[in-house]
């Protein structure tokens, strides 16, 4: 799985990019500095339990994917079967080639997952 | 050959009328990109500076001109950058990060180069310089309280290493004023203006704080943790930054709760629609709407909780605030994006396209940008 992030990482514009499980456990981790690790892995976890929660009060399911574009960078979390992966980006970048990326990343880590 | 040049004059001389008479974002970009493409560099450039003076808050203006510089100055980033490889120095950090900053407008850039220099010459007061000028711009978009301090460290760190850097000092009293720390500006104004009398800025700036002293704010610290709160300066701070920057506009607008209302009822007609609604950025219902399948209260909610966390999230990663977002879950698709002080949220099924959510948030944004 470390391969995978380590890929995705060189990709242009990706700053970090991790997995973490749906009730917040980080399962593998690749982080650049200037960026926290731990600090990330905490964002991703507690963003990925509140919304998750406020679908299910809406009545829907987990979220498949979630985007969100801030002033100075974007985070992205895809569903990888039981995890997301969740990837840093920086906000100059093209999203829709950064997109393929992430999404062939993700398709590795879920055959890795089911494989295990 | 001839005829097809011919067609492409044509066009040009088509756009330029255009252009000439009703300027859009749109219509400057691509006569910018037609110069580019028929190697008319300098016109091209020309155009570029117009459109970034009539349209300074367009990404797309933003993007092209500085395509356009990037051409003109990639001769001279690939030497420093080479240059740098081979032995990195403090004079080639500091203009590499004034060309992305100044020249380019690249200010993720021009940070990244300036970190990177200060990690390894902390003496620099130019790249503390151009940190504490991003650091400050940011301020001026998101207006939280990390880019504050840090602007004002950079600032205070830029003027303790060069004593005669007079921009860092400028700046700094100029952050202090903003933020009512009247006290703070008065003596480092006056110490510019010892060495430089005729800044007509600065001058300004002092006879204001002068005349408001009245007004200043006792502790700096509740002071900047209210303007993150507002998300705006004080009546006197908004003042103080148009000394420098006579464009700088208003962060928020105030729209009628009926009209937003009326707005949202017109997405009915959207095949797959199912509700929208309309938040303050404080996260109070504004407006609502739905066509029945998903309470309205409830959507709300969920906006708000997505909406908070996000923006949690951005302001921990220090990635400014929260602008939009798009979330694919078994419901539907949800868009979202804040403008100007409200935070709007929409969700749709299939048939509904992403391009026909991201219509919906264009309409909102041209809602509150036309009022």
């Amino acid at each position: 799985m470390k391969e995978v992030l380590v890929n995705l990482n060189k990709e242009v514009g990706v700053k970090g990019s991790m997995i973490v499980t749906r009730d917040g456990v980080v399962v593998a981790s690749e982080i650049l500095p200037p960026l926290n690790g731990d600090a990330v892995a905490a964002i991703a976890s507690n963003s990925i339990q509140r919304v998750n929660a406020s679908l299910r009060e809406l009545g829907g399911n987990n979220f498949a994917r979630y985007l969100f574009n801030s002033t100075y960078g974007k985070m992205i979390f895809t569903e990888t079967g039981d995890a997301y992966l969740v990837v840093v980006l920086d906000k100059h970048i093209n999203i829709d080639f950064t997109m393929l990326a992430v999404q062939s990343a993700s398709r590795k880590i879920k055959n890795l997952g089911s494989m295990a | 050959m001839g005829l097809f040049d011919g067609t492409k004059r044509r066009q040009l001389n088509d756009l330029e009328r255009e252009v000439l008479a009703n300027p859009t974002p749109q219509n400057m970009v691509s006569l910018i990109e037609r110069y580019m493409a028929a190697g008319d560099e300098a016109k091209a450039l020309e155009m570029a500076r117009k459109a970034v003076e009539k349209f300074p808050n367009s990404e797309k203006v933003q993007t092209t001109y500085q395509n356009v510089r990037r051409l003109q100055l990639q001769g001279e980033i690939t030497e420093i950058s080479k240059a740098l490889r081979r032995s990195p120095g403090k004079s080639l950090y500091e203009r590499l990060a004034s060309i992305y900053h100044s020249e380019l407008g690249n200010r993720t850039k021009a940070f990244e180069t300036a970190l990177e220099g200060l990690a390894k010459f902390p003496q620099s007061d130019g790249l503390h310089l151009i940190s504490g000028l991003i650091r400050m711009d940011r301020f001026h978009t998101d207006f939280l309280a990390n880019d504050f301090t840090e602007a004002i460290h950079h600032f205070e760190k830029a003027a303790s290493i060069n004593s005669n850097n007079y921009k860092s000092l400028v700046n700094l009293a100029r952050l202090f004023a903003e933020a009512g720390a009247f006290y703070k500006a008065k003596p480092i104004l006056e110490q510019v203006l010892r060495a430089n009398p005729g800044d007509t800025n600065a001058d300004t700036l002092y006879r204001f704080i002068g005349d408001n002293l009245d007004k200043a704010h006792a502790s700096l610290d509740d002071a900047v943790a209210e303007i993150e709160t507002r998300r705006e300066l004080s009546p006197e701070g908004e003042q103080i930054r148009r000394i420098f920057d006579a464009t700088a506009g208003a962060s928020s607008v105030q729209v009628e709760q009926t009209k937003v209302e009326a707005f949202l009822a017109g997405f009915e007609s959207m095949n797959g629609y199912k509700c929208s609604s309309v938040l303050t950025r404080d996260g109070h219902p504004h407006a609502s709407h739905t066509r029945g399948m998903v309470p309205k209260d409830r959507f709300s909610k969920f906006l708000q909780d997505v909406y908070s966390c996000s923006e949690d999230a951005s302001r921990k990663m220090d990635i400014g605030t929260f602008v939009s977002g798009e979330l694919d879950t078994s419901l539907g698709r949800v868009a979202m994006a804040e403008w100007k002080g409200y935070v709007f949220g929409i969700l749709a099924d299939a048939p509904a396209k992403k391009e026909d959510l991201n219509a919906a948030v264009e309409k909102f944004v041209s809602l509150l940008s036309v009022g």
